[in-house]
C-alpha cells in the first residue's frame, strides 16, 4: 500500500482548500473599487444618480429673461402655477434660447384636465360642467391662458 | 429560602427594564427621530385635484416609458358609496386625468391620493437585496445601482407600496428618487414643482425653517401601512381610513 | 418594446391594483427553482434513511436517491440563471453578499451542500468500485474514473472502515444542511412581510415537508422506471417502505398546510375578501383539484388502504407509480400556488393581476419543459457513469 489512511481525504480537502484560496484572493480585485465606502453598496453609484440631466428648468430661470410675462401672470389666479406646466420641460430652453423653442399648449382638452367637473375633485376649486359649458368653444377665447380671470 | 431569593432576583434582573417608563416610551419612535437630516414629503390630499401634471412630470424627467404599466409616481382616485362600497381606480396612472363617471350610487366621500416610493426609513426593499444593489443615502433617499443590479426582482416582491417596477430599458428595478439627480443642486422635486395647487411638499424633516418639518408640527398626519414599521418619509395630511 | 400582452393584463384585472402590479415578474421559472431544490433535499432525507437510521429495506434506492439528489441539485440554478436580467452579475452574490437578504444566503448554503455533502458522500460510497473500475474501464469512462479516484487508487479494509464512518458522518451533517438548503427557499417568501399570502411562520415547515413527500415520491418514481427500463425485478420490500414514509410525509404535509388555511380563514385578516376571490376563481384548480385532491387527499387514501388492508405485489405497483406521479404534479401545484397565487394579490388589498404563461420565449413553457427535463438527463449520464445497483 503506498497511500496512507487517509490520503484520498486530505488530496480531497485540498484541492476543496486550494479553489477556497483561489476565491479568497481574486475576491478584492474583482469587487468594485467604491464598494462598501459608506454601506453595503458601491459608493460611485451616488454620484451617477446625481449626475443625470434635469429637464424641467427652476421657475426663476423663467423670470431673468420673461420678466414681462413673469409679472402679467402673477396678477390672476394662475400665479401660484409653475410655466412647465403649459410650456412643456424648459431646461433645454433655458440653456439654448433660441434653439430649442417652448410649446405652448392652450387647447380646451388641456385646461379640462385641471377644470372640468369631475368626482372627487374638491369643490373648492373652479371647474366646469365641460359637456354644457361653451362646449365647442377654445377655453382661451374668453380665459386667455396669463390672466384667466374673466372682468 | 435560598431558591426563592435566587428566583425573585432572576425576575427581577430579565422584567424590572421593561416596567420602567422611559424604555416603554421610546419603543416606538417618532419621525422626529428618524428623520433627522432626511428628505421627507407632505401630501395634502385636501389639496389635490387629480390632475396628473406631477405622473406627466416625473415621466419626462426621469425617463419613464410612456406605457400605462410603469410609473414613479402615480394618482389614485377613492369613490366611497353611501352604501359602503369603494371604488378605487388609477387609469394610466391618473397621467391624462381621469374621467367623469356618474355612477348609479350616490358618492359619501371622494378624494385623490398621490402614491410615490415612501423612501422608508427601514426599506424591506434594502434589506432583501442579495448583492446590495439598493441602499439608502445618508440624507434619507433610496438609490438603485442599476450597474451592479442583477435583477432578480425581490425588492420589488418586498416593496409594501408598489412603488417599484422593472424598466423595460435597462432590465433592472426603477422607482423614485426623490429626483435626487435634482435636490442634490438645490432644486426640488419635478412632481413639487409642477403641482399647481402645491398639494406636495418638499424638504428636510427635521429642520425647523422647512415647511415638511411645519406640516408635521401643526398637522395630524398619517403614512401608509404603519404596522409593517418600515417608517415611511412620505405623510398624508388629511388621508381617508380607506387608503391603503 | 412588446407591450402587447401587458395590455392584455390590463383589461383582465379584478378589483383594483397597483399600477405597477400589472407586471407579474416571478414567473414559472421561479415556480420550477423551489420544486427542484425540494426534490434535491427530499432525495437526500430519503438516502439518509438508510445510513443514518439503518432502515435496511430502502438500501436498494440508496445509491438512486444520492445520484438523483446530485442531478437534481446540478440542474437547481438554471432556472434562476435564466430568470435574472444579468446572470454574468451573478457572480456578485458570492463577490458581495447582503447577509440581511434570505437570497445572499443561497450560493454558500448551494456550494457547502454540493461540496461538502453530496460529493462527498457520493464518491465515499463508490470510491472502492470507482478504484475497480478505473483499472478495467478503456475509453473515456475509464479516464473519468482515474480522474476521480484523485491518484489514489489502492484501497484496503481498514480504509474501507473509514470510508463507512466519514460517510455515516457526512450524512448525520448532511441531514440539517438539506433541510437547510430547502428550509431558506421557503424563507425567501415567508420573510417578505409586504406580501400577505406569503408572510407567515410556518412557511419554511411547509416547503420543507412538501420537499420531503416530493422527494420520495421521486425516487420511488425513478426506481420504478429505471428497473423497468433495465428489466430488472422491484424489490417489494424497498417499494412498500418508501410508500411507508411517503404516507407519513404527506400526511404531516398536508395537515401543516391545512393549518395554515384554517387559521387565514379564521382570523380573517384584510387581505382574506381576496384571498376568498382568488381560490375561488384564479386558483381554484391548482389549490382545490391539484393540491389537494390529487397532491394529498387520494395519495392519502390509496396509500393508506394499502397500509391497512394490504394487496398483491402488482397492484401494488400499480398504485406507487400512479401516486408518485400524482404527489410529484401535487407538489408542483403547491409551488404554483405559492410562488404565482402570491404574485396575482395586489398590495391593494383590493383587487387581482394576472398572469399569462407564455409558450416561446425566456420565461415560456418549452423552456420550463426543457428545464424539467434536464437533470433526468444528468441523472442518466450519473448512472451511466456510476450505476446505482447496490453495493455488494
Amino acid at each position: 500500500m503506498k497511500f496512507g489512511k487517509y490520503s484520498h481525504i486530505k488530496r480531497l480537502f485540498g484541492i476543496y482548500f486550494g479553489i477556497l484560496f483561489l476565491f479568497l484572493i481574486l475576491r478584492p480585485f474583482l469587487i468594485p473599487k467604491s464598494f462598501g465606502k459608506f454601506g453595503h453598496y458601491r459608493a460611485n453609484s451616488i454620484d451617477e444618480n446625481i449626475n443625470l440631466n434635469t429637464k424641467y428648468a427652476d421657475i426663476k430661470d423663467c423670470k431673468e429673461c420673461h420678466e414681462k410675462e413673469y409679472n402679467d401672470v402673477a396678477s390672476f389666479s394662475h400665479k401660484n402655477l409653475n410655466c412647465q406646466i403649459c410650456h412643456g420641460a424648459l431646461s433645454n430652453h433655458v440653456e439654448n434660447p433660441d434653439e430649442f423653442k417652448p410649446n405652448i399648449i392652450s387647447d380646451r382638452k388641456f385646461c379640462l384636465l385641471c377644470h372640468a367637473e369631475i368626482e372627487a375633485r374638491p369643490s373648492s376649486f373652479k371647474q366646469i360642467d365641460e359637456k354644457k359649458h361653451f362646449k365647442d368653444e377654445e377655453c382661451t377665447s374668453c380665459h386667455p391662458s396669463h390672466s384667466p380671470n374673466l372682468k | 429560602m435560598k431558591r426563592r431569593e435566587f428566583i425573585k432576583s432572576l425576575f427581577a434582573f430579565f422584567l424590572t427594564p421593561i416596567f420602567k417608563n422611559e424604555i416603554i416610551s421610546n419603543l416606538i419612535i417618532s419621525t422626529f427621530k428618524y428623520g433627522k437630516d432626511k428628505f421627507g414629503m407632505v401630501i395634502d390630499i385636501s389639496k389635490c385635484i387629480g390632475c396628473g401634471r406631477c405622473v406627466s412630470a416625473c415621466k419626462e424627467e426621469n425617463d419613464v416609458p410612456e406605457v400605462p404599466f410603469y410609473f414613479r409616481t402615480w394618482i389614485e382616485r377613492y369613490l366611497i358609496f353611501e352604501d359602503g362600497e369603494v371604488y378605487v381606480e388609477s387609469p394610466n396612472g391618473g397621467m391624462d386625468g381621469f374621467k367623469r363617471l356618474n355612477p348609479p350610487k350616490k358618492i359619501a366621500k371622494s378624494f385623490f391620493i398621490p402614491k410615490l416610493c415612501n423612501q422608508c426609513e427601514e426599506p424591506p426593499c434594502v434589506q432583501v437585496c442579495p448583492v446590495g444593489a439598493t441602499y439608502e443615502t445618508d440624507d434619507g433617499v433610496v438609490l438603485i445601482d442599476k450597474k451592479y443590479c442583477i435583477g432578480c426582482g425581490y425588492c420589488v416582491q418586498a416593496c409594501p407600496y408598489g412603488a417599484r417596477y422593472f424598466h423595460p430599458k435597462t432590465q433592472t428595478p426603477d422607482k423614485c428618487t426623490f429626483c435626487y439627480h435634482r435636490i442634490k443642486k438645490g432644486l426640488l422635486p419635478v412632481c413639487v414643482t409642477i403641482c399647481p395647487q402645491n398639494a406636495r411638499i418638499f424638504g428636510k424633516i427635521d429642520d425647523p425653517e422647512s415647511p415638511v418639518y411645519k406640516y408635521i408640527k401643526n398637522y395630524p398626519l398619517q403614512v401608509l401601512k404603519p404596522h409593517l414599521r418600515t417608517h415611511p418619509k412620505v405623510y398624508y395630511k388629511d388621508m381617508d381610513m380607506e387608503v391603503r | 418594446m412588446e407591450y402587447h400582452h401587458l395590455y392584455d393584463a390590463l383589461k383582465n384585472i379584478q378589483g383594483f391594483i397597483y399600477p405597477n402590479e400589472i407586471e407579474l415578474r416571478w414567473s414559472i421559472l421561479i415556480v420550477l427553482y423551489p420544486y427542484i431544490t425540494g426534490l434535491v433535499a427530499g432525495a437526500f432525507i430519503l438516502a439518509s434513511l438508510e445510513k443514518v437510521f439503518e432502515i435496511k429495506e430502502v438500501k436498494p434506492t440508496y445509491r438512486l436517491s444520492l445520484l438523483t439528489s446530485l442531478a437534481f441539485l446540478i440542474s437547481a440554478p438554471i432556472p434562476l440563471l435564466f430568470h435574472i436580467t444579468y446572470p454574468l452579475r451573478g457572480f456578485e452574490i458570492f463577490l458581495t453578499p447582503h447577509l440581511s437578504s434570505a437570497m445572499a444566503v443561497f450560493g454558500f448554503v448551494y456550494i457547502w451542500y454540493l461540496m461538502a455533502i453530496l460529493i462527498i458522500e457520493i464518491w465515499l460510497e463508490y470510491r472502492k468500485d470507482i478504484i475497480e473500475w478505473s483499472k478495467r474501464k478503456k475509453g473515456i469512462k475509464g479516464i473519468i474514473y482515474k480522474i476521480l479516484t484523485l491518484g489514489v487508487d489502492e484501497i484496503n479494509e481498514e480504509i474501507e472502515n473509514f470510508d463507512a464512518k466519514f460517510g455515516k458522518i457526512v450524512a448525520i451533517i448532511g441531514i440539517p444542511s438539506a433541510i437547510l438548503l430547502h428550509g431558506y427557499v421557503g424563507f425567501i417568501f415567508g420573510s417578505v412581510k409586504a406580501n400577505p399570502w406569503w408572510s407567515s411562520v410556518i412557511m419554511p415547515i411547509i416547503f420543507l415537508f412538501s420537499a420531503m413527500v416530493s422527494g420520495i415520491a421521486l425516487v420511488i418514481f425513478v426506481y420504478m422506471i429505471l428497473n423497468y427500463l433495465k428489466g430488472k425485478r422491484l424489490e417489494i420490500s424497498c417499494l412498500d417502505t418508501m410508500a411507508k414514509y411517503l404516507l407519513y410525509a404527506i400526511i404531516i404535509d398536508f395537515s401543516l398546510e391545512m393549518l395554515d388555511l384554517l387559521q387565514r380563514i379564521y382570523e380573517a385578516e384584510e387581505f382574506f375578501d381576496m384571498l376568498q376571490v382568488l381560490i375561488k376563481g384564479k386558483l381554484f384548480i391548482s389549490l382545490f383539484i391539484l393540491q389537494i385532491i390529487i397532491g394529498a387527499i387520494l395519495p392519502i387514501l390509496f396509500l393508506g388502504y394499502i397500509q391497512i388492508f394490504n394487496a398483491s405485489d402488482s397492484a401494488k405497483k400499480f398504485t406507487y407509480f400512479v401516486v408518485s406521479l400524482m404527489v410529484l404534479i401535487g407538489i408542483f401545484a403547491t409551488r404554483w400556488n405559492i410562488v404565482i397565487g402570491g404574485q396575482l394579490f395586489s398590495k391593494s388589498l383590493r383587487g387581482l393581476t394576472i398572469y399569462k404563461l407564455e409558450l416561446i420565449g425566456r420565461e415560456g413553457i418549452y423552456v420550463s419543459f426543457g428545464l424539467i427535463l434536464l437533470p433526468f438527463i444528468i441523472l442518466a449520464f450519473l448512472i451511466w457513469l456510476l450505476p446505482s445497483e447496490e453495493k455488494k
